[in-house]
């Protein structure tokens, strides 16, 4: 379950580069900051809330592995216990950084390294930037006339507009580490490919719980909210969208859009209701239906008569119509009798 | 009688502490406890300088104990009708003060200085103090404090000028009635729901945030979002504002408590509050609603405030 991210405070930063190497040299190197010096309120603030909003969107909640190669988790764990390493943890990030860079699997740039509060819990954040380019106006006088001029920045690093970045953000939650981790380097609807190398390999974390496990659960408290409705109309219709959505390429599950696009503004409460009872985080998840297959690849409609309709999602899609008040197959009967 | 100006001077010089900090915590008090009831008004307060203090006693020929405002402190409502509840608020905060009501001369074709005064004694550090609280009306105060002190107190100013300044008094009172009427006017008629949810709005997000926010704005959003906000939140949700903010308040003191200069444009507008209230039930009713003549990305940024996943409501079409 991820916590409340609108409670993330950010009191110091520090940002290390690392870089795809000079020329003729192979791999890669850091160049590190020797100080932690601060950008003052305003740049932490646009930091913040610019790593709030992509834990937000895209965040997915993680865990340290048991075992890792990565340094990260125990450096983290060390910020945790004394602040006064921000400098020193956060370069050896970085250098691991570098090194996974080396291996080809994260591109050059910059590593960002915060510590702060979550709610009143020490809060530490990662980020993971790639330099961009930018126009920015400049203003001036030239022989005594105002001139306004365009001055190519090549080290911007984070704009309105940003969006190739992965952040991370670890907290304690008692004697734990939990975190978040987004990645807007993939498409939304998959965290996976690149993600994985900076989640497993750079931050030696693992999701906090397996995306089958997260869909399966999922998939139980649509149901209950698709039987919870009183109109069957409307319990036939959230059954078959939430079929139609599981059964479809989407790499991940998104409630939220889900949700525009098939719950009926009055229901759509209720259902964001259900997922927050059962801990299943709105903004979305990673899809697996490997527990869910078979479940999911037929429907079955159990009727007020006793009668019963069970068979494939896509013979339901096909041949069965339903209003209010009725359910029509439009089919033929090919047997009867009992098998 | 002869009134010893040094043991006055000695004297305040040494207690003006205890009136300083009785002023803070009396402005405190009465700007919480009337915003929190609803009431749009401004509070200061202030401890009488020592010089301030020493010309009252020379000019009244008053004792040091005679003087009664060493702490004062104003209120002045933004709308006069609002007076009798700020009058109740103020009787509770002070439950034993001695109330003045001079809005109604004796004499009925008189224009002259309008007030409600308090005398109210608040133990201040283990001693018992006075303070003098006056709650004016807009009209009240803006004659109060253009002619009050120009003319009225001198005895020797030419009639003309005493009777151009009573007759200011009678512009004032006229004031203040045709704004009673006009906001009356306006609430039964025009934006009349919106006007309701905005009041409620207030008196919860107020004691949050002291900061009004622009009201036409206050209205267009709330507008556009009333449609939605029954369906999310149900039929009279603004009655349950009050139990949102209970449940919600750490959080929502923590956002409020935002530097102004940084924070998202719309957050210190009371309809933040709303926004907050339909986010919560569902990420996607503020984006479905929002007024397209509003950038999406005021919406999308108080969702990120609020800590859900933002949807831009510029990409719906709106």
């Amino acid at each position: 379950m991820k916590p409340d991210i609108s409670a993330l405070t950010v009191d110091q930063v520090i940002v290390h580069e690392v870089t795809s190497g000079n020329e003729g040299e192979e791999g890669s190197s850091a160049v590190l900051s020797e100080v932690v010096d601060d950008p003052g309120a305003e740049v932490r603030e646009f930091y913040r809330f610019k790593v709030m909003n992509s834990l937000t969107e895209v965040g997915r909640a993680i865990q340290f592995r048991q075992e890792t190669t990565s340094p990260v988790p125990e450096l983290v764990r060390g910020l945790f216990d004394d602040q006064a390493l921000l400098l020193e943890n956060s370069q050896a990030c970085a250098r691991h950084l570098a090194d996974c860079q080396v291996s080809g699997a994260i591109s050059p740039g910059l590593l960002c390294a915060s510590i702060g509060t979550l709610a009143k819990s020490p809060a530490i954040t990662i980020v993971k930037l790639e330099i961009e380019e930018g126009i920015q106006l400049r203003r001036g006088r030239k022989q005594g006339k105002r001139s306004l001029t365009m001055l190519n920045v090549k080290d911007l690093m984070l704009s309105d507009n940003t969006r190739v970045f992965k952040a991370a953000m670890f907290y304690r939650s008692g004697r734990t580490v939990r975190g978040i981790v987004s990645d807007h380097q993939v498409p939304r609807t998959s965290i996976r490919g690149v993600a994985r190398f900076f989640v497993d390999q750079f931050l030696g974390a693992e999701l906090e719980e397996l995306p089958e496990v997260t869909t399966g659960r999922y998939y139980e408290a649509a149901l209950d909210f698709a039987n919870s409705q009183t109109d069957p109309e409307k319990r036939y219709r959230y059954d078959a969208a939430m079929h139609t959505d599981l059964l479809s390429n989407a790499t991940s599950v998104a409630p939220v859009a889900f949700a525009r696009k098939y719950i009926d503004q009055e229901d759509r409460t209720a259902f964001f209701k259900v997922l927050e009872e059962r801990n299943i985080d709105k903004a979305g998840f990673d899809k697996d239906v490997a527990r869910i297959e078979a479940q999911i690849r037929k429907r079955r409609l159990e009727f007020k008569s006793g009668l019963q309709l069970v068979g494939p999602t896509k013979s339901f899609d096909e041949h069965v119509e339903h209003t209010k008040k009725a359910v029509t197959v439009r089919d033929e009967v090919v047997r009867v009798g009992q098998k | 009688m002869t009134i010893d100006l040094n043991s006055v001077r000695t004297r305040y010089i040494a207690e003006r502490p205890l009136f300083v900090a009785l002023a803070t915590r009396v402005e405190t008090q009465l700007r919480d406890r009337l915003t929190r009831g609803g009431v749009v008004c401004r509070v200061e307060a202030r401890a009488k300088e020592v010089h301030s203090l020493l010309v009252k006693s020379i000019a009244r020929k008053k004792t040091y104990d005679e003087i009664g405002d060493k702490a004062g402190a104003r209120v002045v409502l933004m709308y006069p009708d609002d007076r009798e509840q700020a009058c109740t608020t103020i009787r509770q905060a002070f439950p034993n003060c001695v109330e003045d009501d001079r809005t109604r001369p004796s004499d009925h074709r008189q224009f002259d200085y309008s007030g409600w005064h308090f005398d109210a004694v608040i133990d201040q550090d283990g001693k018992e103090l006075p303070c003098e609280i006056q709650l004016h009306t807009p009209g009240e105060s803006l004659w109060a404090s253009l002619v009050h002190d120009l003319v009225y107190k001198d005895d020797a100013a030419p009639y003309e000028h005493k009777r151009d300044a009573h007759r200011l008094r009678a512009l004032t009172e006229l004031f203040d009635l045709e704004a009673t009427r006009l906001r009356k006017g306006l609430g039964e008629l025009h934006m009349a729901n919106e006007r309701a949810v905005l009041r409620s709005l207030l008196k919860y997000y107020l004691p949050l945030a002291p900061r009004p926010g622009r009201t036409d704005v206050s209205l267009r959003v709330i507008e556009a979002l009333l449609p939605k906000a029954v369906v999310t939140l149900g039929q009279g949700f603004d009655s349950s504002v009050g139990e949102f903010v209970d449940q919600k308040r750490e959080k929502l003191t923590r956002l409020y408590s935002a530097d102004p200069e940084r924070a998202p444009a719309f957050l210190f507008q009371p309809e933040s509050l709303l926004m907050f209230m339909m986010l919560d039930a569902d990420p996607t009713s503020v984006a479905d609603a929002w007024p397209p003549a509003y950038a999406g990305q005021l919406a999308m940024d108080l969702a990120t405030l609020w800590g859900v996943q933002a949807v831009d409501p510029d990409e719906l079409g709106n």
